[in-house]
């Protein structure tokens, strides 16, 4: 009989409990989200769940779990090795370790480092934080990875190019080895992007001369500006003068 | 000089813990130095900090106290930070002791520095951080961090193959 008592009595309350576990699962999003999504939803979430283990359940990465510009802060305190092996660990660190800043800072911890070695240098054509996404960690392994295939000793092959048909007098690489100067023994000035994907292409710089003549170059780099800069100095000497017409050479100022 | 230094403030954490501390030394916070300056003034009811519970606050405490006094780093200088940040690798003996903690505590006190915002505890913890994954394969890091890995195994291979290089030696 005084179950009968009791029923109205949690009939009574039920609205008030429901409401409860209501608010409970708006403290438990995941849960609400299940109930609501249906079967197809279920599915889903299933299928993400096992294809991003952890994704429903497991402690949490205290460390992922930081503010994005904090972990980047820590990322940031990495060298590029460390770089390298961190983003194999999970997506969101893969992500984190290709961000700029990143890479922005191990540039100026390597600028640093070449400058106080001496001997082989890493060089920028512009101030670090004018590259754009990519750009810096491409330049800085690839540095990397050059200075390690040089000093191995299994026989691996630097990378070839060639340039069809084109005689040439002297050969610059300028700074950085992005850029080759040909002199050529038409007395044109040409040049090549060898950051360019594909065969070398050559672009005239100073047109060909009418007289063919032995040049002698020089390349001066400014070493105040932001930006690689240089002047490139050409002495020319005609063949078939009797006296040789020295000095007087024209001078050019690239920027490139 | 001394006068206005004295000046005590209260400060109640989300676990209703409350402290009193010198104003010069809750001033490492520019968070808390930006609302002190908004209160024109005298408060007797303590500032709320929802963010950081007791025993990290008088973690956070021990460091500010100890620091008390040194330049902190100008709000305009915000470029060059990121750069003078990285000149200064090292953490000096006490920071290096004093973050000598566990795990949860030193994410805790990471939290409770970007949220105060105390740029150099920020810095330690980051660099103590750092410190612990360097030089660690990623399935140590893994480990370490409890880190899942949520590549397929195709990613994975494939990103191991990208990186492999820098290993050999």
């Amino acid at each position: 009989m005084t179950g009968l008592l009791i029923y109205p009595k949690i009939r009574h309350f039920f609205p008030a409990f429901s409401r409860l576990f209501y608010v409970l699962d708006i403290l438990n999003p995941l849960r609400l989200a299940k109930r609501r999504m249906g079967s197809v939803g279920q599915m889903l979430l299933s299928w993400f769940s096992v294809a991003r283990p952890g994704f429903l359940d497991g402690p949490k990465s205290r460390l992922l779990t930081l503010p994005l510009e904090v972990l980047t802060g820590i990322v940031q305190e990495l060298s590029w090795c460390d770089v390298l092996r961190i983003r194999q660990t999970c997506r969101l660190l893969d992500e984190i370790s290709k961000s700029n800043p990143v890479w922005r800072n191990i540039a100026r911890l390597e600028l640093l480092k070449e400058s106080t070695m001496g001997g082989n240098e890493l060089f920028f054509e512009r101030p670090v934080e004018q590259y754009r996404l990519g750009e810096l960690e491409r330049l800085i392994l690839r540095w990397q990875r050059a200075k390690r295939n040089w000093s191995a000793d299994d026989g691996t092959l630097p990378q070839i190019r060639s340039f069809d048909g084109t005689k040439v007098q002297k050969v610059h690489l300028v700074r950085g080895g992005r850029w080759l100067l040909f002199v050529t023994t038409s007395s044109s000035v040409v040049y090549a992007d060898l950051d360019a994907p594909g065969p070398p292409i050559l672009q005239t710089l100073i047109p060909e001369r009418p007289f063919s003549c032995h040049i002698t170059t020089a390349l001066d780099y400014l070493l105040d500006s932001d930006v690689l800069s240089f002047n490139l100095a050409l002495a020319i000497q005609q063949f078939s003068c009797t006296e040789t017409t020295d000095g007087d050479p024209p001078e050019f100022i690239l920027q490139v | 000089m001394a006068a206005p230094a004295t000046q005590q403030i209260k400060i109640r954490c989300n676990d209703e813990k409350e402290f009193t501390v010198d104003r010069d030394v809750l001033e490492r916070s520019v968070l808390i130095k930006n609302m002190l300056e908004d209160v024109t003034e005298q408060q007797d009811a303590p500032i709320p900090l929802p963010n950081v519970s007791g025993p990290v606050m008088a973690k956070v405490l021990e460091y500010c106290t100890h620091h008390r006094g040194e330049p902190l780093p100008s709000a305009d200088t915000e470029q060059s930070q990121d750069e003078t940040r990285k000149r200064t690798t090292d953490i000096s003996e006490w920071d290096q002791k004093f973050i000598t903690v566990d795990q949860e505590m030193l994410f805790e006190i990471i939290l409770a520095a970007n949220y105060l915002d105390i740029k150099s505890l920020l810095d330690v913890g980051c660099k103590t951080v750092a410190n612990m994954i360097k030089g660690k394969t990623p399935e140590e890091i893994r480990k370490l961090f409890n880190i899942v890995n949520d590549f397929t195994p195709e990613e994975e291979a494939q990103i191991k193959k990208e990186n492999e290089w820098a290993e050999d030696r």
